[in-house]
């Protein structure tokens, strides 16, 4: 999958990506969106796993979550993870639930030092349990909560004590730098670029004249492609996957957005122009 | 625990606001963008349930069910990690704070059911596909009928009637939900309470139709036995034809 552009597999995509209309080099399931269910979607999702490689990008387990590690849930994760023969499981690095309650979407963990122990130990639990490393993505975070240093150094300190690899979100890392005022180049030069295991990209909605909101809702913008070319020309060559969440376009309109994403690929990085898995 | 007891707080206090809207002390936050989480946030789930319960929604309008949605994830703390389960919580909420009452529509818990099992029958994980012939006695060979099904009982017909005609019409209903095996289309059937009670016989016990006929004779205190044998004949016939019965236990066609 390296060097490949693959694709979220939404349910608005779903059965274009199956027909070939849209030919992804691999897609990304939100296990969350797709376990325990059969009938129809089973069926799809069973049939889309058979025809690319599969890498999963999950919502809930919450890794910045005061509350106690949901087993039940991370079980019938990993027989999911098993059944679908998932190349690479990524999760965010926020929380999304607290006080016993789901919250459902990302919420921003405090940049402390307690937290970094806090998580990195949840980290290596879910690892050990589930046998696999876990890439943690950088999130979109439209204000700081009680910070006591940069995002960077939380990041970076997080992959060091966990022993995990990073989901590096290109357009996180733009929105944030847009958002919160700083140089989006320096802040991914402070990362470890060896370990990301694969990158994110997608569109965004300025909401505000300073404030940027994660949407994946639109198409990639510009200056997140150059992030991206200049990101990918620091590292060796690793999946990139494009998300659409909403306001799903044409489909040549999605396949325009992957093959801008593999012709900046192909100057940077020495990969197999035919290959696809 | 590795956290700090302060950490803890501050972390609650934010989720808490964007439950509730209550602003608690959180330290290092700009004032002016907290709002964008509690927005964020309580748009996933309104359109989570507004896609689950359409016609609910549609019969509450947008005040009240922008409410019965606030108070919902305010007050009910939110245990499914897969977010499209959630709708099944909202109906347990429903039941629990006596929604039904409380807006003066008698049949709301009903409606709530009904469209919560189109879901969940939608959705559910597959059933082992059992063996079965295609053809046998529709009497006397044992039945195989469709598993992926829920039978549920109402007290309003919300599934026949639009809600102004419902109240009028308490009862007791019964409807088979269940998912076409091959396409995972669902289908709904009105039964009665005695055809109900066939339904679950053939569904769950091994007895032939033909007995459970004579045990519902018995039960229900049906003296016309002709008429009986005729109208079950004439449901099995109809479960046959929409794949609620998927065909008999008949070996020698194996």
């Amino acid at each position: 999958m390296n060097g490949t552009v693959g694709i979220g597999f939404r349910r608005d995509l779903a059965n274009e990506i199956i027909n070939g209309n849209i030919n992804p080099g691999f897609i990304e399931f939100a296990p969350e969106n797709w376990m325990e269910m059969g009938g129809y979607w089973g069926k799809v999702r069973r049939k889309a796993a058979e025809q690319y490689p599969v890498t999963c990008h999950g919502l809930s387990l919450s890794l910045g979550s005061p509350e106690e590690l949901d087993w039940n849930f991370i079980e019938q994760l990993k027989k999911f993870l098993d059944e679908n023969n998932v190349r690479i499981y990524s999760e965010h690095l926020s929380y999304t639930k607290s006080a016993n309650a789901h919250l459902y979407d990302l919420l921003p963990i405090p940049f402390r030092e307690d937290a970094i122990q806090h998580v990195a130990e949840r980290i290596r639990k879910v690892q050990d349990y589930l046998e696999r490393p876990i890439a943690i993505e950088n999130v979109s975070y439209y204000t700081p909560v009680a910070a006591e240093m940069d995002e960077a150094t939380f990041v970076k300190s997080i992959l060091e004590e966990a022993g995990c690899q990073l989901l590096l979100d290109v357009n996180n890392v733009y929105v944030n730098a847009f958002n919160h005022g700083y140089d989006a180049k320096e802040f991914i030069s402070k990362l470890p670029l060896n370990k990301v295991a694969y990158i994110h990209m997608a569109g965004h909605e300025q909401v505000e004249s300073d404030l940027i909101i994660d949407t994946h809702s639109e198409a990639i913008i510009d200056p997140v492609y150059k992030l991206f070319e200049w990101t990918i020309g620091q590292m060796k060559p690793v999946p990139v996957l494009l998300e659409r969440d909403f306001n799903f376009p044409e489909i040549p309109e999605m396949n325009r957005e992957m093959d801008q994403l593999q012709n900046i690929i192909y100057k940077h990085w020495e990969v197999n122009h035919e290959a696809k898995a | 625990m590795k956290l700090k007891p302060e950490t803890v707080r501050i972390q609650h206090n934010f989720a808490t606001y964007c439950r509730s809207g209550i602003s608690k002390s959180i330290p290092g936050t700009r004032q002016n963008r907290i709002h964008h989480y509690r927005r964020l946030v309580f748009n996933v789930v309104k359109s989570t349930m507004k896609q689950a319960f359409p016609i609910t929604h549609h019969l509450l309008g947008t005040k009240e069910w922008d409410e019965l949605i606030h108070n919902f994830f305010e007050e009910h703390d939110c245990q499914a990690p897969q977010i499209w389960k959630l709708p099944y919580e909202l109906l347990e909420y429903a039941e629990e704070i006596s929604l039904a009452e409380k807006l003066n529509r008698p049949y709301l818990n009903d409606l709530l059911l009904f469209e919560w099992t189109e879901i969940e029958v939608h959705t559910m994980p597959d059933e082992e596909k059992p063996e079965f012939c295609p053809t046998g006695q529709m009497l006397e060979d044992p039945l195989v009928m469709n598993p992926e099904y829920r039978l549920i009982r109402l007290d309003y017909p919300v599934h026949i009637y639009s809600a102004s005609e419902v109240t009028a019409k308490k009862g007791n209903y019964f409807v088979l939900v269940f998912r076409d095996l091959e396409s995972g289309k669902v289908n709904f059937m009105n039964l009665s309470v005695l055809h109900a009670y066939l339904f679950e016989k053939a569904a769950i016990d091994e007895k032939n139709l033909l007995e459970s006929i004579e045990e519902a004779a018995e039960i229900f205190h049906i003296n016309n036995w002709k008429q009986l044998l005729k109208n079950s004949l004439k449901l099995f016939h109809e479960f046959k034809r929409q794949k609620a019965l998927l065909g008999f236990k008949n070996y020698s066609c194996s």
